[in-house]
């Protein structure tokens, strides 16, 4: 097994699909998990080893806190890490948010003020875990309902400063992005402008829900067709930057998911090829 | 001394957001609502024949509870709920006591806990090392069994396994063991 490169449009690989993906091999470049669901050992990590055999991994987390001011978690760590030597996933990803405090453990995607301060504390937590795994990781944006006053940074100028500092990767997630502008009234093209294009390693498409006129963004849909419009025409400045098709909630069937990542590569091909 | 102000900022932020979500704030509804949502969804996972056994009404009233009153204390979200089975065996004193055989569905709930336990064991650890079940209250009804295979297909339970008696489950090689014996490899 060699580690392998992630290019074009990937899927977010979930526990329900994985027989079907060994059975039947479908023509996918590479798959996405949710590595907190692997880290123990049995059948999940068993079906996982065969999955490798086949596609390049790109594993995805959801549970360092880096945001957090709870030490890190030397155990999962240390889990994580047997995982990334185990399986020599192509791309590392985790959340440019808080996931607990003081022990309590919300198991959501919080979000921090965007301080000069937090950019040193989140930065010097993304060194730490860079350092330990010997790797270096993606940090995504978040999608967010609540803005905090003590913010004095956009959220780009944070992403980028973090990166900076850190020097990590950063993983755009459109949907999020798009979430966003439309809760918080944020400016999505400016939002990507100001990001450091060169550090963006993947994009993430995903789909949401609307609920009391806020969007949710709870991947349980079809991407919508503004994300869409907008991953066009990312894509076309950054043909090369691997994107994901990520849906969690109401699972539809493999092909359904399938679509979805035929039209992403589709999107992506086109802008190689113009 | 800016810095210890700064950093004391920061946390505060924090404790304010977090306590904001937990006291149910208007402004952080929405987290409100994905806390419990995320919490009642992983006990639906991992409890699927006690929701069976209570019913979908039941179930999910308990579930939102649960999750408000036990706070997780662990990064893997998939070995939330230890304490449900207690949770559950504890509505013999409350004012839904008559409405359901809380001691059969406590039972159920905790040979589902050590099947999810046994599911997320390490490989090199204890994964062999049994997790005993001692029955409550009347025997379970041979159904339920029938109903955890089929809610856990990665389940295998001896053909004469006795309901009314201590129960083992561990994991052998992928497969999850419920057994009246530890049949250790």
């Amino acid at each position: 097994m060699s580690k392998q490169e992630c290019r074009g449009a990937g899927l977010g690989l979930r526990p329900p699909h994985l027989r079907e993906v060994i059975k039947h091999s479908p023509t996918i470049p590479w798959f996405e998990v949710h590595i907190c669901n692997y880290l123990g050992g049995g059948l999940n990590r068993a079906l996982l080893h065969q999955v490798r055999e086949r596609y390049p991994l790109s594993f995805h987390g959801v549970s360092l806190n880096l945001g957090g001011e709870d030490a890190l978690d030397r155990v999962y760590l240390q889990k994580l890490k047997q995982a990334v030597d185990e399986f020599e996933p192509a791309l590392i990803s985790e959340h440019a948010c808080f996931t607990a405090h003081q022990g309590h453990f919300f198991h959501d995607l919080m979000p921090i003020p965007y301080t000069l301060e937090a950019v040193k504390h989140m930065a010097k937590r993304i060194q730490i875990v860079q350092d330990f795994l010997g790797r270096r990781i993606l940090i995504e944006n978040v999608s967010r309902y609540f803005s905090y006053s003590e913010s004095d940074l956009s959220e780009s100028q944070f992403l980028h400063a973090v990166c900076n500092e850190a020097d990590c990767g950063l993983l755009l997630d459109l949907n999020n992005a798009y979430v966003n502008q439309h809760n918080l009234n944020e400016d999505l093209d400016e939002f990507v402008r100001q990001l450091p294009a060169e550090r963006i390693g993947e994009v993430h498409l995903a789909g949401h829900s609307e609920r009391d006129g806020w969007l949710i963004d709870t991947h349980s849909d079809e991407v919508s067709q503004a994300v869409w419009a907008h991953y066009a025409k990312f894509c076309a400045s950054h043909p090369n930057i691997p994107c994901l098709i990520e849906w969690d909630s109401n699972l539809p069937t493999f092909s359904s998911l399938v679509q979805q990542q035929v039209k992403a590569q589709q999107i992506t091909s086109q802008a190689m090829a113009a | 001394m800016n810095t210890r102000n700064e950093n004391q900022s920061y946390t505060h932020a924090l404790q304010r957001f977090c306590d904001a979500v937990t006291q149910e704030a208007t402004e952080v509804s929405i987290y409100t609502n994905n806390y419990y949502g995320v919490h009642a969804q992983v006990l639906e996972t991992i409890y699927a024949v006690v929701k069976l056994f209570l019913g979908e009404k039941f179930f999910t009233a308990l579930a939102y509870s649960y999750a408000k009153h036990y706070p997780s204390s662990q990064w893997d979200i998939n070995l939330y709920g230890a304490s449900f089975a207690d949770f559950v065996a504890a509505q013999t004193q409350s004012d839904k006591a008559l409405d359901a055989d809380w001691q059969q569905a406590a039972t159920l709930a905790r040979i589902e806990y050590a099947i999810s336990q046994a599911y997320y064991d390490d490989d090199k650890t204890d994964a062999t090392t049994a997790r005993w079940v001692h029955p409550i209250g009347p025997a379970l009804d041979p159904k339920w069994v029938c109903d955890l295979q089929k809610q856990h297909p990665y389940l295998q339970t001896e053909l004469n396994l006795k309901l009314n008696q201590a129960m083992a489950v561990w994991r052998a090689d992928l497969k999850i063991q419920l057994s009246n014996r530890y049949l250790q490899r």
